[in-house]
């Protein structure tokens, strides 16, 4: 029992139509695990969450969770299960406190002293109503629903997308919470840093397609370092190396430049740049935005592309 | 000034009469075809003097006079009277309803999908959008007038005159940009689409229902309600054009709040500002109780209106019993009963006529109410119903039966109306008994809809809002089945008409039988079809 995953998605397709959303997803989440899931506007990720939720029905492939099918047990399913969805949108004429206790009491859960603290914590006004709150706060109230549970699965799509740095700060101590509580978490965002801080292993989606999966440190293998270097010698000859990618010049001097190397050629390219007697040397650390952009398209997601230029 | 307050209207009606053109072009259709359809055919309709006659008797009874308006006395019958008498105040009622809809959608609608923000951050005009809507409104009420006068002078009516033809043809659409400024105001004072539809619906209606207590009582005073106006207007035979300054006068000074409206407040809020709640609530609990709570409001609105309504048709059963003594036809038809039997003896067959009136209004409220299956998927409340242990058979079976048994309440309240009206106004009131098969037979009428309404949702949702537009057939078909003079058969293509005798005859449980039996057969594929299909989002 103990070594079964809590989510096995294997070869998961799903067609609206003529059109196919999902053609090949496989995803697995383990207890005590952060698994983040990320993939650009349209990948996918809602669609491969409603269908792990029992919302939609597979066509072809299969959802277990807990070891049940998702379709099928949905509602064994759900009351071990917590879910956040990526546009929360509630009831207008209640209140934000009305609707944290009748989202618990729906899973069968109680309005605990850790309810009242998560309202406080992530400072929500509980007697206004839904009607009045901002998309943030709308996003609150459906989260402080969803920590306060005590259930074994989390999912969370697109969690922090409303929140301000603060408040997604509160909810990245939250998940670290749950996963020192061995609680499985999945977590759905096309933000990687965000997810990069929260979580061990993330899967990428594009266009209905897993395209890469593994834990953060392996895929950190796979990314590249940025060095921006000035030299007394003459840097052109660099260029050539295998390995080093996007190579430019500045301000058209030959002696500083700015470029990517692959983690595996690394000691051979410093190696090369030594000898050209260093002056000034900045390596900045292989950021999975990186790795992420090798998958997107270039133009893709502006989100994104600003992540990385800063 | 000028600049901030209107820049862009003229690119936003453009960018509205696109959007709508289809919406627009059917409602300007059905509006059109059925007053131009009708003036031409009112002269071959009814060729004879015997099947005049006896529509005209028909036309004068309270219970027809409650629904299409005061009939005039002592005025030459020609083609052209009785067509307006027929025509002017129910047709207008559909031009209200049209025009507010289109009004609001424009409005309010817009600002909720979060497109005046949109735009409202580029260089439009802050009362761009409510004068857009109102030009939308404006022309299209001016479509129907051009297209319904020149249709009518070209029909040219026995007995009518060129200025008959343009005021018959001016009124509603006066009236219709009256209810269109209507939906402008409240679309600026309150903050939701909803609640502006509800609030403007409840004013036409209110508006129509002052008319319908005045015009059987004392049509005199029919000048209370908007709709008396029409009236007073004595199109072909008075040709009184004041009223046509008094409707558009109102339309100027509402127009003019919704002004000042739009002026106080903010982008997004209404005028009144939403309160803070409590914190908690004893009620909420699951699917159903969420549904309840959100539907508090409309469900007291439907469940007095019904009432109000019953009522009303009830207190009109004495003038039917007295209808008797001045038609000796009926009399005689009636036979050597007592005055006192006799007088109930019609209003019980009267009852069959209002009986289609109250359950059209309960089949409407039931498939709102079932609607919201698929409404609030769009919405995202289901997806947060769905993410809970709650089975999807469940969920399905919570709105519809909400649906099904607030239906059966809105009957039940619209029945007893007409029974405590009978009560109050009839010295020997019809028995309960008659009221009870009228409610049963037409609860089974209500379950059989919501049962189709089910299967559309389960298999079609796309296709849901047919099952309203058949309602509103099965009600011209049942309502006017005499005075088109339908065949038993035709009628039988909506339930109701299967029982069209109730509540004269006692209930035919092998028909009710089989109505039911196949309703719970839709009932169940509906639930297989909702249990094996996605779960739609937005
Ligand atoms: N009910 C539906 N019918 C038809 N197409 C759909 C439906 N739901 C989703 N899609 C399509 O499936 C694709 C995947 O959508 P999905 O919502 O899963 O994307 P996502 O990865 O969550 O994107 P985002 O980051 O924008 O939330 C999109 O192209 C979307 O248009
Ligand atoms: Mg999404």
């Amino acid at each position: 029992m103990t070594a079964q995953p809590i989510l096995q998605v294997t070869h998961l397709r799903k067609n609206f139509g003529k059109f196919t959303a999902l053609s090949d997803v496989s995803l697995q989440v383990n207890p005590g695990e952060v698994v983040g899931f990320i993939g650009p506007n349209g990948a996918g990720k809602s669609t491969t969450i409603r269908t792990i939720l029992g919302m939609l029905k597979a066509d072809g492939g299969s959802v277990t969770v807990f070891g049940q099918d998702a379709w099928q047990d949905a509602v064994n399913i759900h009351e071990r299960l917590a879910y956040v969805p990526g546009d929360v949108y509630l009831w207008p004429n209640f209140t934000g406190g009305q609707t944290i206790d009748l989202l618990l009491k729906m899973s069968g859960q109680q309005h605990t002293p850790r309810t009242d603290a998560l309202i406080q914590a992530f400072d929500l006004d509980p007697a206004k109503k839904n009607s009045t709150y901002s998309k943030g706060n709308r996003q609150k109230v459906a989260l402080i629903a969803s920590l306060s549970s005590d259930v074994d699965f989390y999912i969370f799509d697109e969690p922090t997308s409303g929140l301000d740095p603060l408040n997604e700060n509160i909810f990245q101590q939250e998940v670290a919470r749950l996963k020192a509580a061995g609680k499985a978490i999945l977590l759905s965002s096309h933000i990687l840093s965000e997810v990069e801080k929260m979580g061990d292993t993330i899967a990428i989606i594009r266009q209905g397609k897993i395209i890469e999966a593994g834990s953060l440190t392996q895929m950190r293998h796979l990314t590249r370092t940025n060095v921006t270097v000035t030299t007394q010698g003459d840097l052109a000859s660099l260029a050539k190396l295998t390995g080093v990618h996007n190579f430019h010049l500045i301000d058209h001097q030959t002696t500083r430049a700015t470029f990517a190397v692959d983690s595996e050629a690394l000691s051979l390219v410093l190696q090369a740049v030594a000898a050209l007697t260093v002056t000034n040397l900045q390596i900045a650390p292989p950021a999975l935005e990186d790795l992420f952009m090798r998958y997107y398209d270039q133009a893709a997601d502006p989100e994104v592309t600003g992540d990385v230029q800063k | 000034m000028f600049k901030n307050n209107f820049a862009q209207t003229g690119r936003l009606l453009g960018l509205n009469l696109r959007r709508d053109w289809l919406k627009l072009t059917l409602w300007l259709l059905g509006l059109v075809g059925l007053m131009v359809g009708y003036a031409a055919a009112i002269g071959t309709i009814f060729p004879d003097e015997a099947a005049r006659e006896s529509l005209i008797a028909t036309l004068k009874t309270p219970a027809m006079v409650a629904f299409l308006g005061y009939f005039p006395e002592h005025v030459a019958m020609t083609d052209a009277v009785m067509f307006s008498g027929e025509m002017l105040v129910f047709m207008s009622l559909m031009y209200g309803l049209a025009s507010l809809l289109i009004a609001i959608s424009a409005t309010r609608g817009e600002e909720e999908a979060g497109l005046v923000e949109l735009l409202q951050a580029k260089n439009v005009g802050r009362h761009a959008f409510l004068l857009a809507g109102f030009w939308e409104v404006l022309l299209f009420n001016l479509a129907t007038l051009l297209l319904v006068g020149g249709g009518l002078s070209v029909i040219h009516m026995t007995g009518a005159n060129l200025s008959g033809d343009w005021l018959t043809a001016t009124l509603p659409a006066a009236f219709g940009l009256l209810f269109g400024v209507v939906g402008l105001l409240l679309a600026q004072v309150v903050a939701e689409t909803r609640s502006a539809m509800a609030g403007s619906l409840a004013l036409l209606g209110l508006a129509y229902l002052v008319r319908m207590s005045i015009d059987v009582s004392q049509p005199s005073a029919n000048w209370w309600s908007p709709f008396g106006w029409l009236e007073r207007a004595g199109a072909y035979y008075q040709n009184n054009w004041w009223p046509l300054g008094l409707l558009v006068l109102s339309s100027v000074v509402l127009f003019a709040g919704a002004f000042w409206a739009s002026d106080a407040r903010d982008l997004g809020a209404g005028l009144v500002a939403v309160r803070n709640g409590r914190v908690k609530s004893r009620l909420l609990r699951g699917p159903l109780t969420a549904l309840i709570k959100t539907d508090t409001r409309s469900f007291w609105s439907w469940l007095i209106g019904a009432l109000i309504i019953g009522l009303m048709y009830g207190s009109i059963f004495n003038t039917l019993a007295d209808m008797i003594d001045s038609n000796p036809m009926i009399k005689q038809i009636l036979g050597s009963q007592t005055r006192q039997q006799a007088g109930n003896q019609v209003v019980i067959t009267f009852m069959a006529t209002l009986s289609i009136v109250l359950v059209t209004i309960a089949v409407i409220r039931a498939l709102f109410l079932a609607n919201r299956l698929y409404g609030d998927g769009q919405l995202g409340y289901i997806e947060l119903f769905a993410a809970k242990p709650i089975g999807r058979i469940r969920l399905g079976a919570t709105y519809v039966g909400y649906a099904l048994i607030n239906g059966w309440l809105t009957l039940g309240a619209g029945v007893f109306g007409l029974y405590l009206g009978n009560v109050a106004v009839l010295p020997q009131p019809v028995a309960a008994k008659y009221f009870w098969r009228m409610f049963i037979a037409n609860s089974v009428a209500v379950l059989a809809f919501v049962a189709v309404a089910a299967v559309l949702l389960a298999f079609a949702p796309k296709w849901r809002h047919l099952l309203l537009a058949y309602a509103g057939i099965g009600f011209v078909l049942m309502y006017f089945r005499n005075i088109f003079q339908l065949s038993d058969q035709v009628v039988k293509i909506v339930p109701y008409g299967w029982f069209k005798n109730i509540p004269q005859q006692s209930l035919d449980w092998s028909v009710l039988g089989v109505m039911i039996g196949l309703s719970v057969v839709l009932l169940i594929i509906a639930g297989w079809g909702y249990h094996r299909r996605d779960q739609i989002f937005n």
